[in-house]
C-alpha cells in the first residue's frame, strides 16, 4: 500500500530540482467519461503544492482537458501532457469504447447514500437504522440496502408510478421534513443518479455489475506546507472485469483529524494546524486513506547531518527532516546504560556493572552481553504472557506458570516467532503440562469466535470483531470473513481431566460455526482469503499456521515487529498495537515495512531483532527534546518517557535496598519479573496497583498510565517502607562499615537507583542536619525520595 | 467452565441419627509417609479421633509398628521394615476402640532423612547427600530447599512422591544452578500431579534442589527421591501373562546396571537380556505362580535396588504388543477376542486400529488404560463395522469423581448387532504422541454383567444407631435390576436388601447442571439396635438375572477418597468392617 512517506522520501530525493507530477499517473477510461486529475508541483526545496487550476494541459484528439477534468472523448491511447512554467508532466491515457448502461443499483446508487452520510454509523447506517430505515453500514450490503428501500415498510420509500415523488428522494432533498436535514440537492448528480433508477423500475442489477476489487486514492500522502494550503484528492474505482471509473464525485470523504487538516465533499483537504492524520474515502465498503502531514514552515535550512546507525535511523529521520524536525542528541552513556538494562533485563545496573561500564562504555558490546544474559528471557516471558494471556481464567496459576515457562525456555533458546506461533496455534493437550494448550483458553469456555478473535488481534494485529454482527464498517472483514476464519476452530474444545479442576484443550471429532445471516454451516476461510476445505483426519489448524506465519501473510511480521518496537520505543508504529487497519496507518510505513522484511528474512529471529533496534541510534536518543521535536510524540525523534513496568519498579528498588521482595506463593528471591501468573486471591498491592493484572482479564495490553492509587501507595505503601527500611540490606552493610562514608553512601544509593551520581547540591541536601543518631532515618529518607522520584519510576 | 466438585453425597435418610458425628477414625497425614527397609522410624499420624487406637496392621510382609501414644488428633508410633520387606506402597489399616480406617505407606530403599525448617532460602539451602529420599512437609508459603553435589555427566533423579504416596499435595520440583537461576522445572509428570525431573548434569558443581507448591499446607507431604539412581519411566508391554510371561523392555534414566529384575510377592524373576543406561530387556518365562492381578516390579543394579517400583499387571489373557504402528484399517492388527493389546502412541496424530471377528447378539468390552497405569496417553477408542462406519465412540466415561480409576481412561461395552469384522481405533483424545503415551487395551468377548462397588472400607455405628451405607453398581451390558446386600453382619445389626433399578444416577454438579454418572448410587440400611460393641468384617453382595443368567458378586472395596489422597482403585487386602461403639 502507499504511504505517505514513499511519497515523501520521493519528494525528499527531489528537492533540489523542482518535478511537476499528475494523479492517477495512468489514467482508462470510458468514451464520454471523465476523470478528475491532481497536479502537483515540487519545487528545490521539496515544497509540494496543488496547481491543478494553473496547469496547462495539451489535449490530444482523443480526449479533452478542462481544470481539474480530462474527459474521454474518443476509443484510443495518447499521452497528455501537462504544463506549469517551465515544469511538464505527461500521463498515458487510454480511452475505451463506451457502452450503453443502465445505472447499477450497487455501483451508481448504493455509492450515493454513502457520500451523501445517509448509511454512517450515526444515521441509517447504525445497528438499528433510524426512524425505522436501516441501510447497511458505508454499503457494505447492496442486497440488504435494496429490500430496505424497496420492499420493507410496503415499500412505501418508493413510487413507482411517479418515481419523482419517492419518499427515497423527497427525504434527502428535503421536500419534506427529514431529521437528517439536507442530503443532496434537487437535480443534483446525486438526484439524478437515484431517480434514474427509479425511473427504470428500482430494480436489483439483472446480472451483478462488476465488482469494486480496489479503491485507489492520489495522491498517496501529501505534506501541506504551509496553514491554508490545499490539495485535492482523487479516488479511482478498480473493478472486476478490468474497467476503472473516476469515484471523486461518489465517495465520502472525512479526516480523521479535522482539526489537523479538513476536508470538503469534494475531497479538497485543507491545512488547519501543523501534525499529521489521514484523510479516509469511503464506498461500497471499502476504504482508504490518504496520509497527510501538515507543516507550517518550507523546509528548515541547515538541517543538520545527523548519523545512522543503521536503516532504521535512515526511515526515521528521513521522515522527521521532511518534518522539520531535529532529533534530540544521543542519550549519555549513563541514560543509555539504563535504558538498555531495564529493556533487556527489566532491572537496572548494579553500581559493579556501571562502573564496569563507564571502563569501556562500548554499547554495541554491552547490547550483545546483555542480550546472552538469562533475565532477558523473564521479561519476554512476562511481555509474551502478557500478550497472550496466560494464566487466564481456570488455568489459572498452574497453567499460567506452565505457559509462562514455555515462553521462557522458548526464548532462551531463541526459538523462532513463527515456530513458536505455529505450535500455539495447533496446540492441544493439559494446561498444567504442556504450555502452548493454554493458548485457545482466554475466555469461559475455548470458543471458536473467541479464538477467531484472539488469534487476529494477537497475532495479526487486526480487530475483526465488529464483523461478527455486520461487515466491518472500515475494513474489508465481512460476516463471511469472520465466521469463515472462526471456523479454523470450530473443533477445537476443552475437557476435564482426572481431577475436576484439571482442564485440557483438544480437538473434537466434528464441530461447525453457523453463520447467523444464513444460518449455514461456514466452511473454514482464510481472512480476505480463500476457503480452506477440511479433509477428514487432519487438523485444518495446521494449515492456517502455515498461512498465518508465511512470510507472504501481509500482516504478521508487520504485527510481530510492531509490538517488538512498541516493547522498546513505548509507542507502536500502528498504534494500538492490534489494531492495524487502512483508518488507522503507520506512522513510518517504510520502517515498518523495513523491520518486516528483515524479521522474515532472520528467520523470525526475536533477538536479530532486538538487537538492531537497540542499536539504532533512534532507541539511543535522548529523552530531552529540542524546541523542534518537543511536540512529537509519534514520530521516535526523542525517546518517549514512559513509566517503568510494575516488576521493574519493584525488582530495582529490592535491587538498590539489598531487602529481598517477597510474593505470595513465591520463594523467597524470586524477582517479580519471573512470577508468570500472581493468585488471584493474594494480589500484590503495589504490582497490581502498577498494571500487573492478577489474572490476564485485558488482551494484550497493560495499563502503563500513572495514578493515584500508585502515588499514594508510593508515598505510603507497606512495600516501600518494607524496602527502605528492611534489615540486613545494603544499607545497613554501609552503615556499618566504618570506612564508607555519608557522602559515599548518598553517591552508591544515586548509582544504584539512578545510574548517575548525585550533584554537589543533592549531596548538600541529603547531608544536612545529619547526626549519627538520624543517620538510618535520613538515608532511608533519601532512598523513600529516590524511588519517588520521576527519574527512578520511568523510564528514560 | 469450573467443574466444582459434583454433589454425590445427598443422602436420602433425614433421621437424627445422621447427624451424630462418626466416632470413625480419620487420617490426615502421617510423617514421614514411609521408611527405608530395614529400619525403625517414629512416625505422626494426624487426623481425628484417633484416641484409644489399637494397633496399625500392614499388608503384605515385613512391616510392624508399635503404638506409642494416642490422642484425639494424633498418634505417634513406631514403625520398623524388616531388611526383606519389599519396597512399594502398601495399605496399613488404622483401629481404634471407636472404629478403623486405611491408610499407605511407602517402604523404600535408599537412605532416607526428614527435612527441617528453616530451608525457605534457596541461599541457606541445607546439604543433602544423595542418593536420599528426603521426607518433607510444604506448608503455606513454604519452600523445601536442598543443596546438593552433582557430577558432570550424571542423570540427576528428582522423583517426587505425594499424590502417589496417598498426600493431596501438588508438589512442584525445580533445579537452581549456584547462582539461583531455574534450569530445570516440573509441576506434573504423573497425573494427579507429582513432578519428576530427570536432569542431565553439564556442569560439575552444587545444585539447589526446590519443593514447592502453589498450595501446600500442614498435611502437604511428600517423599523426593533424590540422587543419580535408577527411575523407570515406562514399561512396554505394560503386563505379562501368567501362561507364558513375556519380555518387557524397561525404560528409565540410570539402568546401565541394573542385573535383577523380579515381581513382588515372590511371584516370578525376570532374566536381563539387555540393559544400557535409558532401557532393560527383560525375559520372564511363564507365571505359573502369579494369580492375575497387579504385582510391583523390581529392579536393582547391584545393592542399588530401584527406589520407585512400577505396578505391572499379570493376566491370563493372551497378549500381544504393538511392533510397528497400525495405523490405518488396511493395516489394521488382526487379534482375537479376548486379547490384551500392547502399544504406544509414538506420534503426534497417530492412531492404532485392530481388527477382530465379532458375533451377533455377543458383547464385547473394550477396556483401555493408560493414565491409571500413570502413563499420559488419554485414550480415545472408536469401533468400526467392517465397511468403516463408526459404531461406538469413547473419551472420557464419567463425569463424577475423575479421581477414580473408571473415570480416567474410556470404558465401551458394545452389544454386536451384525456378525463380521469389526475395527478398533486407539489415539490420543488431544492427538498427541510420545514416549509415555502408552496404554493396556483389552479387547474382551464377555457376557452382560456389573460391577458393584463399595467406598466405605469401614464403617463405625453407634449401638441403637441406625445409619447406611453407600454402594454403587455400574453396568456393562446389563439390563435388569439388581438386588444389593450386606451379609455376615454381627449379631444385633440389621440390614434390608435394595433393588437397584438399571437407571443411571442423575446428580447435580457444582454448577446445578444434571450429570447421568456411570451406573447407580445406593443407599443400603443399617441399625445396630441390640448389638454388642465390637469390631467385626462383613461383606456386601449383589445378584441379578439376566437371560436367565444369574450373576452374584461380591463388591470390590475401593479406598475411601480422602484419607489416602488422590490415590484410587480397589484396597490391597479386600475386607471391610463394621465397629459398633457404646454411645
Amino acid at each position: 500500500m502507499n504511504r505517505i512517506l514513499f511519497f515523501l522520501c520521493c519528494v525528499a530525493a527531489r528537492a533540489g530540482a523542482a518535478s511537476l507530477a499528475v494523479y492517477p499517473p495512468a489514467i482508462v477510461l470510458e468514451a464520454g467519461a471523465a476523470q478528475t486529475i491532481l497536479v502537483v508541483a515540487t519545487d528545490e526545496a521539496g515544497v509540494t503544492t496543488d496547481v491543478t487550476a494553473q496547469a496547462t494541459c495539451i489535449s490530444p484528439r482523443f480526449a479533452a482537458c478542462q481544470p481539474g477534468l480530462l474527459q474521454g472523448l474518443v476509443p484510443g491511447e495518447t499521452t497528455v501532457t501537462f504544463a506549469h512554467g517551465d515544469l511538464r508532466a505527461a500521463v498515458r491515457v487510454t480511452v475505451r469504447t463506451s457502452a450503453p448502461r443502465a445505472p447499477s443499483f450497487i455501483n451508481d446508487v448504493v455509492p450515493v447514500f454513502t457520500r451523501a452520510d445517509c448509511a454512517s454509523s450515526n444515521c441509517h447506517g447504525s445497528v438499528r437504522g433510524q426512524m425505522g430505515f436501516k441501510l447497511s453500514l458505508f454499503g457494505s450490503d447492496p442486497d440488504l440496502d435494496h429490500r430496505a428501500i424497496t420492499e420493507l415498510n410496503g415499500g412505501r420509500r418508493v413510487d413507482r408510478t411517479q418515481p419523482a415523488n419517492s419518499l427515497l428522494l423527497r427525504k434527502p432533498t428535503m421536500q419534506v421534513a427529514h431529521g437528517g436535514g439536507l442530503r443532496f440537492s434537487l437535480n443534483s448528480p446525486e438526484h439524478r443518479t437515484v431517480l434514474a433508477w427509479l425511473e427504470r423500475g428500482a430494480s436489483k442489477d439483472q446480472t451483478p455489475p462488476p465488482g469494486l476489487t480496489s479503491l485507489d486514492v492520489y495522491p498517496p500522502g501529501f505534506r501541506l506546507t504551509g496553514l491554508g494550503s490545499r490539495v485535492r484528492v482523487v479516488a479511482v474505482g478498480r473493478y472486476a472485469d478490468g474497467s476503472s471509473r473516476d469515484l471523486t464525485p461518489r465517495v465520502r470523504f472525512s479526516s480523521n483529524v479535522p482539526a489537523i487538516a479538513a476536508v470538503d465533499a469534494s475531497g479538497e483537504i485543507t491545512a488547519e494546524t501543523p501534525g499529521e492524520t489521514a484523510i479516509m474515502v469511503r464506498t461500497l465498503g471499502r476504504a482508504a486513506a490518504v496520509p497527510v502531514l501538515v507543516v507550517r514552515d518550507r523546509p528548515m535550512t541547515g538541517y543538520p547531518a545527523i548519523p545512522e546507525a543503521n536503516d532504521i535511523d535512515r526511515h526515521v529521520f528521513a521522515k522527521l527532516r521532511a518534518m522539520n524536525i531535529v532529533p534530540s542528541q544521543l542519550a549519555s552513556d549513563d541514560e543509555f546504560l539504563r535504558r538498555v538494562y531495564l529493556d533487556v533485563t527489566g532491572i537496572t545496573p548494579t553500581v559493579g556493572e556501571i562502573r564496569r561500564f563507564r571502563q569501556s562504555p562500548d554499547r554495541a558490546r554491552l547490547i550483545d552481553e546483555l542480550l546472552e544474559r538469562p533475565e532477558r528471557a523473564s521479561i519476554w516471558a512476562m511481555r509474551l504472557a502478557d500478550m497472550f494471556r496466560a494464566g487466564y481464567n481456570e488455568a489459572g496459576q498452574k497453567g499460567g506458570n506452565a505457559f509462562g515457562r514455555w515462553f521462557r525456555d522458548n526464548v532462551r533458546r531463541n526459538t523462532p516467532y513463527d515456530v513458536m506461533v505455529r505450535q500455539l496455534l495447533a496446540s492441544q493437550g493439559r494446561h498444567d503440562f504442556e504450555g502452548p494448550s493454554n493458548f485457545y483458553f482466554v475466555s469461559r469456555e475455548i470458543d471458536p469466535e473467541e479464538s477467531a478473535v484472539n488469534v487476529s488481534q494477537v497475532l495479526l494485529g487486526i480487530q475483526i470483531e465488529c464483523a461478527r454482527c455486520h461487515n466491518h464498517p472500515f475494513e474489508r472483514w465481512s460476516q463471511d470473513d469472520f465466521y469463515g476464519f472462526s471456523a479454523f476452530f470450530a473443533r477445537v474444545e476443552r475437557k476435564d481431566m482426572y481431577l475436576n479442576n484439571h482442564n485440557a484443550t483438544f480437538l473434537k471429532n466434528s464441530g461447525e460455526v453457523i453463520h447467523p445471516r444464513t444460518k449455514k454451516a461456514v466452511p473454514p476461510k482464510y481472512l480476505d482469503g480463500p476457503v480452506e476445505p477440511e479433509a477428514p483426519g487432519t487438523d485444518v489448524r495446521e494449515k492456517l499456521a502455515v498461512w498465518l506465519t508465511s512470510p507472504q501473510n501481509p500482516f504478521f511480521a508487520r504485527a510481530a515487529v510492531n509490538r517488538v518496537w512498541r516493547f522498546f520505543l513505548g509507542r507502536g508504529i500502528v498504534e494500538a498495537a492490534d489494531d492495524f487497519r487502512v483508518t488507522n496507518p503507520p506512522v513510518n510505513e517504510p520502517l515498518l515495512a523495513a523491520l518486516a522484511e528483515d524479521f522474515i528474512a532472520t528467520g523470525y529471529d526475536l533477538k536479530k531483532l532486538e538487537r538492531r533496534i537497540l542499536n539504532s541510534r533512534v532507541y539511543q536518543l535522548s529523552s530531552q527534546t529540542n524546541p523542534t521535536n518537543q511536540a512529537d510524540q509519534t514520530n521516535y525523534s526523542h525517546f518517549y518517557v514512559r513509566r517503568l513496568m510494575a516488576e521493574q519498579v519493584i525488582d530495582t528498588m529490592a535491587q538498590v535496598t539489598g531487602v529481598v521482595e517477597r510474593f505470595t506463593s513465591q520463594p523467597p528471591g524470586r524477582r517479580a519479573m519471573e512470577i508468570p501468573v500472581l493468585p488471584f486471591t493474594k494480589p500484590h498491592y503495589m504490582m497490581k496497583t502498577f498494571g500487573r493484572s492478577d489474572l490476564r482479564e485485558v488482551i494484550c495490553e497493560r495499563d502503563a498510565k500513572p495514578s493515584v492509587a500508585q502515588v499514594m501507595h508510593l508515598i505510603g505503601g507497606d512495600t516501600l517502607q518494607r524496602q527502605i527500611t528492611g534489615a540486613g540490606g545494603t544499607l545497613d552493610k554501609l552503615l556499618a562499615d566504618a570506612g564508607v562514608t555519608n557522602e559515599a553512601i548518598v553517591q552508591q544509593l544515586y548509582l544504584a537507583a539512578l545510574t548517575r551520581e548525585p550533584s554537589p547540591e543533592e549531596t548538600r541536601a541529603v547531608l544536612t542536619g545529619m547526626t549519627p543518631e538520624t543517620r538510618r532515618r535520613g538515608f532511608e529518607d533519601l532512598l523513600w525520595a529516590l524511588f519517588n522520584s520521576k527519574e527512578f519510576l520511568f523510564h528514560h | 467452565m469450573p467443574r466444582a466438585l459434583l454433589v454425590l453425597l445427598v443422602v436420602p435418610l433425614t433421621a437424627a441419627d445422621l447427624d451424630l458425628p462418626s466416632p470413625a477414625p480419620v487420617i490426615r497425614r502421617m510423617f514421614p509417609a514411609g521408611l527405608k527397609r530395614g529400619s525403625t522410624v517414629e512416625v505422626e499420624i494426624a487426623g481425628q479421633n484417633l484416641d484409644q487406637a489399637r494397633g496399625l496392621t500392614f499388608s503384605g510382609l515385613g512391616v510392624d509398628s508399635v503404638i506409642l501414644s494416642s490422642e484425639k488428633t494424633k498418634i505417634r508410633a513406631r514403625i520398623t521394615a524388616e531388611p526383606s520387606a519389599e519396597t512399594g506402597r502398601r495399605d496399613y489399616w488404622l483401629r481404634t476402640k471407636n472404629g478403623s480406617t486405611i491408610g499407605v505407606i511407602t517402604v523404600g530403599s535408599l537412605a532416607e532423612t526428614n527435612e527441617s525448617e528453616p530451608n525457605d532460602d534457596w541461599r541457606e539451602a541445607p546439604s543433602a547427600e544423595t542418593p536420599v529420599t528426603i521426607n518433607g512437609v510444604v506448608g503455606g508459603d513454604d519452600w523445601d530447599h536442598f543443596r546438593v553435589r552433582a557430577q558432570a555427566g550424571q542423570t540427576l533423579v528428582l522423583d517426587c512422591l505425594a499424590t502417589r504416596a496417598g498426600s493431596r499435595f501438588d508438589a512442584e520440583l525445580a533445579i537452581l544452578d549456584e547462582s539461583g537461576q531455574e534450569i530445570a522445572w516440573d509441576d506434573d509428570t504423573t497425573i494427579f500431579g507429582d513432578p519428576q525431573i530427570r536432569h542431565r548434569v553439564e556442569k560439575t558443581g552444587t545444585y539447589i534442589i526446590r519443593v514447592s507448591s502453589l498450595a501446600g499446607g500442614a498435611n502437604a507431604t511428600y517423599r523426593l527421591t533424590l540422587g543419580d539412581v535408577p527411575l523407570v519411566t515406562a514399561l512396554l508391554p505394560a503386563g505379562l501373562t501368567t501362561a507364558h510371561g513375556g519380555e518387557i523392555t524397561v525404560e528409565g534414566v540410570n539402568l546401565a546396571g541394573i542385573d535383577r529384575v523380579w515381581l513382588g510377592d515372590k511371584a516370578g524373576a525376570g532374566r536381563v537380556l539387555e540393559a544400557t543406561g535409558t532401557s532393560v530387556r527383560v525375559r520372564f518365562d511363564g507365571l505359573g505362580r502369579a494369580a492375575p492381578g497387579r504385582y510391583w516390579l523390581h529392579l536393582a543394579a547391584g545393592g542399588l535396588e530401584l527406589p520407585t517400583p512400577l505396578e505391572v499387571h499379570v493376566s491370563d489373557l493372551p497378549e500381544v504388543t504393538v511392533k510397528s504402528p497400525p495405523a490405518s484399517r488396511q493395516s489394521a492388527l488382526a487379534v482375537k477376542p479376548s486379547t490384551v493389546i500392547h502399544g504406544r502412541i509414538g506420534a503426534p496424530g497417530e492412531t492404532h486400529y485392530f481388527r477382530f471377528p465379532a458375533k451377533a447378539g455377543h458383547t464385547y468390552s473394550f477396556k483401555p488404560e493408560s493414565m491409571r497405569l500413570y502413563y499420559h496417553l488419554d485414550p480415545a477408542i472408536t469401533l468400526y463395522d467392517s465397511a468403516g462406519r463408526e459404531i461406538a465412540f469413547a473419551d472420557d466415561p464419567g463425569v463424577d469423581d475423575r479421581s477414580d480409576e473408571y473415570q480416567i481412561d474410556a470404558d465401551l461395552a458394545v452389544n454386536i448387532a451384525e456378525s463380521g469384522d469389526y475395527y478398533l481405533a486407539i489415539r490420543d483424545a488431544m492427538h498427541r504422541g510420545g514416549a509415555s503415551l502408552i496404554y493396556r487395551l483389552t479387547i474382551e468377548e464377555t457376557l452382560p454383567g456389573f460391577i458393584l462397588e463399595l467406598r466405605e472400607p469401614s464403617k463405625s455405628l453407634y449401638a441403637n444407631q441406625t445409619h447406611q451405607v453407600q454402594a454403587r453398581v455400574r453396568r456393562r451390558g446389563w439390563t435388569q435390576p439388581v438386588e444389593v446386600w450386606l451379609e455376615d453382619l454381627p449379631a444385633g445389626v440389621t440390614s434390608a436388601s435394595q433393588t437397584v433399578a438399571p437407571i443411571d444416577t442423575v446428580i447435580k454438579d457444582g454448577c446445578g447442571v444434571d450429570r447421568r454418572i456411570d451406573g447407580s448410587l445406593v443407599w443400603i440400611p443399617i441399625s445396630a439396635t441390640a448389638a454388642q460393641p465390637g469390631q467385626f468384617a462383613w461383606r456386601l453382595r449383589a445378584r441379578g438375572v439376566m437371560n436367565n443368567r444369574t450373576v452374584e458378586r461380591d463388591a470390590i472395596v475401593r479406598y475411601e477418597n480422602g484419607a489416602t489422597g488422590y490415590f484410587f482403585g480397589p484396597i490391597e487386602v479386600q475386607r471391610s468392617e463394621i465397629t459398633v461403639v457404646q454411645k
